[in-house]
């Protein structure tokens, strides 16, 4: 069974326990003590992944470090109908890539407000909320125009893909950092429909939708 | 116009009516006031405020079930029209007493906008009237700044004068050609969102185009409004 090591708040942990879940993929959940215990800095930690970060995956020995790389490789590995990771259509995969890289700046500012507020890091939280604000603006106005063409998910899809699911968490936990969606009314839309994917889970601080309309 | 006494009776546009979509709660601001909006699914539009009368968390994280809000923390049910708690789950062989209602805001669906009104006495007949044959709404555009400010620059740097006898909430392009149409909603002291329309239909075919020149020229504007306020 796939071994995940995990911290239950981590929105990075998270995405890799919502993908699993969805596609059905068994795994077991190693709690790595993040906070207060810094475990991911512990001597035996940094052996399995020298960076000291969560999340790390461990599947029958192939150990893989980094939440969106974790992604692809589940989506290739065990999505069968492919449509998660369309691995044939150019730029299909050209387009998840540029929002896998949107979801690490998003990592890199809604996230570390997130930890500054409720994990006491030091970080400069203005430019943190600034470079949210900066980036949940492109993603309502992507996310607004893609509505019009008809298109429900990132990477202007009919099905949803790994990128949907990379930038989900932190845009959804981003008010734990001082970071309000109330601009981002595109934004909000598209992550009811993300909660509406069958096999969707939450986490502490993201909570379920009701039941979509029955047409 | 920028008296809040005077501003708290008059009708603002707050989203597009096509955006309150079903199964979704909308959150806003008008005059500092947090109101959810959302839709049940016979069409009708609730505006709340948005808190719950139980503890005042935010009405906006709870769920539409398409015939009430539930409130997130405790699962309070909150009936669509008339605001009023017909579900408490730790008490649930109990009616909830009558006074348990949501406080409701003035509402009213035109020109393709849902306006709301936080004054005690709602007139829904003082929406602003526009002459207006047909219309094709736009993406609304969220701004850091004032609404004076907004309004102060729309005129005098981007060719805007007021539409309507309502002060500087509603503005139109000057001069010859086809008029855009700006309808501001106050959000706070600080943040203001830009509506926008055109006073036409749009074909099927022209109108992603249309939709994205519109937004492109409002954003530019709002940029540069942030820019002045910054």
């Amino acid at each position: 069974m796939i071994k995940l090591y995990d911290f239950e708040l981590s929105g990075n942990c998270y995405k890799l326990r919502l993908l699993m879940g969805i596609l059905g993929v068994p795994f077991e959940r190693i709690a790595i003590d993040f906070y207060p215990g810094r475990e991911h800095k512990s001597p035996w930690f940094l052996k399995i992944n020298p960076l000291g970060q969560l999340p790390v995956i461990d599947d029958h020995g192939f150990i893989l470090r980094d939440a969106q790389a974790i992604l692809v490789y589940l989506a290739c590995a065990y999505d069968p109908s492919g449509l998660w990771y369309p691995r044939d259509d150019a730029r299909m995969l050209g387009r998840i890539a540029m929002w896998l890289g949107c979801a690490d700046s998003i990592t890199a500012t809604a996230s570390a407000a997130r930890l500054h507020d409720s994990l006491f890091y030091d970080f400069d939280i203005d430019k943190c909320r600034a470079g949210a604000h900066a980036l949940f603006r492109v993603l309502d106005e992507h996310l607004w125009f893609a509505e019009q063409e008809g298109n429900d998910w990132l990477c202007s899809s009919k099905h949803p893909t790994i990128a949907d699911i990379a930038c989900f968490p932190y845009v959804m936990l981003s008010e734990e950092g001082g970071v309000s969606r109330l601009p981002y009314p595109a934004v909000r839309r598209w992550t009811d429909r993300v909660k509406r994917i069958p096999g969707f889970m939450v986490m502490p601080g993201i909570f379920g939708a009701s039941p979509a309309a029955s047409e | 116009m920028s008296d809040a006494e005077e501003a708290i009776r008059l009708w603002f546009p707050v989203s597009r009516c096509e955006e309150i979509v079903p199964r979704n709660v909308v959150q806003t601001e008008l005059l500092g006031q947090e109101a959810a909006l959302w839709r049940d699914d016979l069409g009708f539009v609730n505006a709340w405020e948005n808190r719950c009368p139980h503890r005042g968390v935010r009405l906006s994280i709870g769920l539409n079930t398409g015939s009430e809000l539930r409130c997130q923390y405790h699962g309070w049910w909150y009936a669509s029209i008339t605001g009023q708690c017909t579900y408490i789950p730790a008490h649930p062989g109990q009616k909830p007493p009558n006074v348990i209602k949501t406080k409701r805001y003035g509402c009213a669906e035109q020109y393709g906008f849902i306006w709301i009104n936080l004054g005690d006495q709602p007139d829904a007949a003082a929406v602003p009237v526009l002459q207006l044959d047909s219309y094709t709404t736009m993406r609304s555009v969220f701004t850091q700044a004032p609404v004076d400010l907004v309004a102060q620059s729309l005129i005098e740097a981007h060719n805007f004068e007021p539409a309507t006898s309502a002060g500087n909430y509603i503005l139109e392009t000057t001069g010859p050609g086809e008029k855009s149409v700006l309808l501001l909603q106050p959000m706070n002291a600080e943040q203001t969102v830009i509506h926008g329309l055109i006073p036409s239909l749009v074909r099927d075919a022209d109108r992603l185009s249309v939709l994205r020149q519109f937004n492109g020229r409002v954003s530019e504007m709002r940029d540069a409004i942030e820019r002045a306020a910054a």
